[in-house]
């Protein structure tokens, strides 16, 4: 198990139903590959610094998870065949920062539905 | 005839060598490197040093890839 933190950019032309049928679908597809996810940080709508496709800014979103190397192959190839997705990057980093595990317990706990 | 070489003032060192906290996803922070142009600046220049230096090209590269930092300012295309 490695960990992973990929960012992705959605188009934000689309309204926000399908924005969010976008992130479950991508967390579904990590869940069904033997991925773990350990935060899913919203950062909302953005400008870009500069044109891509046609967008000048997308809705972005930070998954960190944890899995298998061939993993992050299944959602490169998920990203690149999905028009609305105008970017996407996959790191690798040593460790999740230790706040968001905790941020995890308190959404556990009740906060978030 | 070679010309007299240019000597010009060093800027002064105002962030000490090390840089914490390199991050891609920052790009408040990686500003500070780019110039009005979006160019990353020397470590020469920004005082950073050579790890950090290297932290940091490869963070805004990063971050220009994701567009939170400019290729090149659209002023200037």
């Amino acid at each position: 198990m490695r960990s992973y933190e990929t960012v992705v950019i959605i188009d934000s032309k689309l309204e926000e139903a399908p924005f969010e049928e976008e992130i479950t679908s991508i967390e579904g597809l990590i869940s069904s590959n033997k991925g773990e996810i350990v935060d899913t940080e919203r950062w909302g709508t953005r400008k870009l610094s500069y044109e891509i496709n046609d967008a000048h800014q997308g809705l972005y979103t930070l998954i960190r998870f944890n899995g298998e190397p061939s993993l992050v192959d299944v959602l490169d190839r998920s990203f690149k065949v999905n028009e609305r997705i105008l970017r996407h990057m996959t790191k690798r980093v040593k460790k999740h920062p230790a706040h968001i595990y905790e941020k995890a317990e308190q959404t556990d706990t009740g906060v978030e539905a | 005839m070679n010309q007299p070489r240019m000597t010009r003032a060093r800027k002064q060192k105002r962030i000490p060598g090390r840089i914490k906290n390199i991050d891609y996803k920052d790009p408040k922070q990686l500003r500070r490197f780019v110039t009005e142009r979006g160019k990353i600046v020397p470590s020469r220049i920004s005082g950073a040093s050579a790890l950090c230096q290297r932290r940091l090209a490869k963070a805004i590269k990063r971050a220009r890839h994701i567009g939170l930092l400019p290729f090149i300012e659209e002023t200037y295309k």
